[in-house]
């Protein structure tokens, strides 16, 4: 089930949120997690068993590494940690992984194994991800072990952040599984994250995807260097308000049950570096690689070598984290190469350069990085990055090239002051200007909701770009 | 917060053994189960191609297929797709390989919105189209898909599965 559709919209949601408060408050989260295991079953039944697991084993594996703590039976702890960090790792790399590692075995062996492509579980690198942060936390003592199995099957399967994050560290809500507060503000501040993420990814990532499709379904080697250029700024705005919608209606779903999630979005597409980019693209992500491998590998405080290291290891993982295929590891690598260049090479230099440029120069680089992620193999992402500098291309400007950027002209328009700060913050002053300007806001949002519900009754399945990781 | 005593503490390490165990067997049902075919494509489509008789039906590239799937061919590990000749012809014939099967629900929505958008045209006027269009075959098998459109659907249907 997507949050994008008409069933979730009309039908799921208003069964859930009426249930949620009507029931008393020892049972919300039970009403939580069965809504949020139905949500999960929906799509892929089967997979439902591998959620249950992961519930109750790292349920009994907190509890067994606080036991062991409490006795001190340091080494029993440590084996119930490594177990418990190692299954959780052997799922994700069974499911996601296997099939890679099969396919470049096979390659080099003179034999072939067999190996089944099996359905990647939805969202497994989402929940995977917090379990882990949930049994180092134990482990660390950073937080006490949860004792009842319904908050924590309620934090590792909550349905608003299932499938595709943000990542929510169990550090977070830890005191939110417990007592928290759903008023009447929250949920309408809720409810306009919500409305706003639905806008972004059904009226602006799923139409400019639409261009991004139609380039992509020509080749590389059949466009001119402007097509393939409008094809990678289509795409870099459709996985943008995409992921970036998914993330604001989690966070407004989150708001309607009373929980506070963090940010995933901090407008990336004005940054002015790789570095900064990366502070404002996907933040829950980054957090848990900084916290959960970063640090404990010396982070910073270390010798040079060994921090080139670290940043080598945590984006070659960061890239891997997105998929099983060489075009993720070299986009992780790519960005790591690209911030230990800014971080040793062109500090000064960047610090020395007007804001303009260093914008247009982290755009390029960033739209350079979406090929690697966009292209279904490394070898067809070279060749559209060669197409987008003219090697291969079939000339600089074609008709296609006119004819698409006249119809998405607008579009283009509309994205960019919806990438940028500043025509939120406009907006949002509109709350302060007394009664009118609140019944424009409203108006907005109801005007929003009906043209997101006019496209998902006419649109065929969609799913979210980052469904697949 | 009242203390875990000893044996509850064995019951746990217990309890996580048999969970593990049960991980095991659901894994090992999945590789058994999942009905997942390792057959090249070329071998599929040459079957279910020589069972069919394609006088009206010529290949498409993959523009057509998003032109009437509103799908992405590059999404997939091989799509084949043959079109009626004329704008009358309603036959038709799509052959899908997945890359897992978490993809099979996106090319059945589209296929059922594209029978659905084929009989809206044909509705009223086109009786026989109308009535291929409404005994299609849409089969689903593990990583392969089939759809035709055709006076021989079973047949087509029969040397698909036969393929695998």
């Amino acid at each position: 089930m997507i949050f994008s559709s008409v069933f979730f919209i009309f039908v799921f949601l208003p069964v859930v949120l009426l249930a949620y408060f009507l029931v008393p408050k020892k049972f919300k989260n039970v009403v939580i997690l069965i809504a949020s295991l139905i949500f999960y079953a929906w799509g892929e039944p089967i997979y439902i068993v591998l959620m249950v697991f992961s519930i109750l084993f790292n349920y009994l594996s907190g509890l067994e590494i606080d036991d062991c703590k409490e006795r001190g039976d340091v080494l029993k702890g440590k084996i119930a940690f490594w177990m418990a960090v190692g299954v959780n790792l052997g799922i994700l790399g069974f499911f996601k992984y296997a099939g890679f590692v099969v396919e470049n075995l096979n390659r080099i062996l003179p034999f072939d194994i067999s190996m089944p492509a099996l359905a990647l579980p939805i969202g497994i690198s989402f929940y995977t991800f917090q379990t882990l942060s949930y049994i180092i936390d134990v482990y660390k003592g950073n937080v006490k072990v949860q004792k009842n199995v319904i908050n924590f099957g309620t934090y590792i399967s909550m349905f608003p952040q299932l499938i595709a994050g943000p990542i929510v560290r169990y550090a977070d809500v830890e005191g939110q599984l417990v007592e928290r507060k759903a008023t009447l503000t929250k949920f309408g501040e809720g409810t306009a994250w919500f409305l706003r993420g639905l806008a972004k990814k059904v009226l602006l990532a799923n139409n400019i995807g639409m261009l991004f499709d139609a380039v992509q379904a020509m080749g590389a080697g059949n466009i001119s260097m402007l097509t393939a250029w409008l094809g990678c700024a289509a795409y870099t705005f459709q996985i943008y308000f995409d992921f970036s919608g998914y993330s604001d209606m989690a966070i407004g779903l989150g708001k309607m049950f009373g929980f506070t999630f963090m940010k995933n979005f901090d407008y990336p597409y004005t940054s002015s570096s790789i570095t900064e980019f990366w502070r404002r693209w996907h933040i829950s992500l980054g957090t848990w690689f900084r916290e959960y491998v970063y640090i404990p590998l010396g982070g910073n405080r270390v010798s040079i070598k060994r921090n080139i290291l670290n940043i080598c290891i945590v984006w070659m993982l960061t890239g891997l984290w997105h998929g099983a295929a060489w075009n993720f590891i070299f986009w992780g690598v790519y960005y790591g190469a690209l911030l230990l260049l800014e971080k040793f090479v062109l500090k000064d230099v960047l610090a020395k350069t007007p804001g303009t440029v260093k914008h247009i120069y982290t755009m390029i680089l960033v739209m350079i990085g979406w090929v690697f992620f966009f292209s279904p193999t490394l070898g067809s992402a070279f060749q559209y990055v060669g197409a987008m500098f003219g090697i291969g291309a079939t000339g600089i400007i074609d008709r296609t090239a006119v004819y698409y950027l006249s119809n998405y002209f607008i579009l283009f328009l509309l994205m960019i002051l919806c990438s940028v700060p500043y025509t939120y913050k406009r907006f949002r002053r509109l709350a302060v200007r007394g009664n009118v300007g609140r019944v424009v806001m409203l108006a907005v949002y109801v005007v929003l909701f009906i043209l997101s519900t006019a496209y998902l009754v006419n649109a065929t399945y969609n799913p979210f770009l980052y469904f697949r990781f | 917060m009242k203390k875990i005593d000893f044996k509850f503490s064995q019951w746990i390490f217990y309890v996580k053994y048999v969970l593990l165990v049960f991980l095991l067997f659901f894994i090992v049902s999945l590789l058994w189960g999942g009905k997942i075919s390792s057959t090249d494509m070329a071998t599929v489509d040459k079957a279910v191609v020589s069972s069919l008789n394609m006088e009206k039906l010529s290949e498409a590239d993959h523009r057509m297929f998003k032109r009437l799937y509103g799908l992405n061919a590059n999404d997939f590990a091989d799509v084949r797709l043959y079109v009626g000749e004329s704008n009358m012809d309603v036959e038709e014939l799509l052959i899908v390989k997945l890359k897992d099967t978490s993809q099979s629900e996106s090319i059945q929505s589209a296929v059922t919105a594209r029978v659905e958008k084929q009989l809206k045209s044909f509705e009223g006027y086109g009786p026989e189209q109308c009535k291929l269009l409404e005994d299609h075959i849409l089969d689903v098998q593990g990583n392969y898909i089939l759809f035709v459109v055709h006076g021989d659907a079973v047949s087509a249907d029969g040397a698909f599965k036969k393929s695998l």
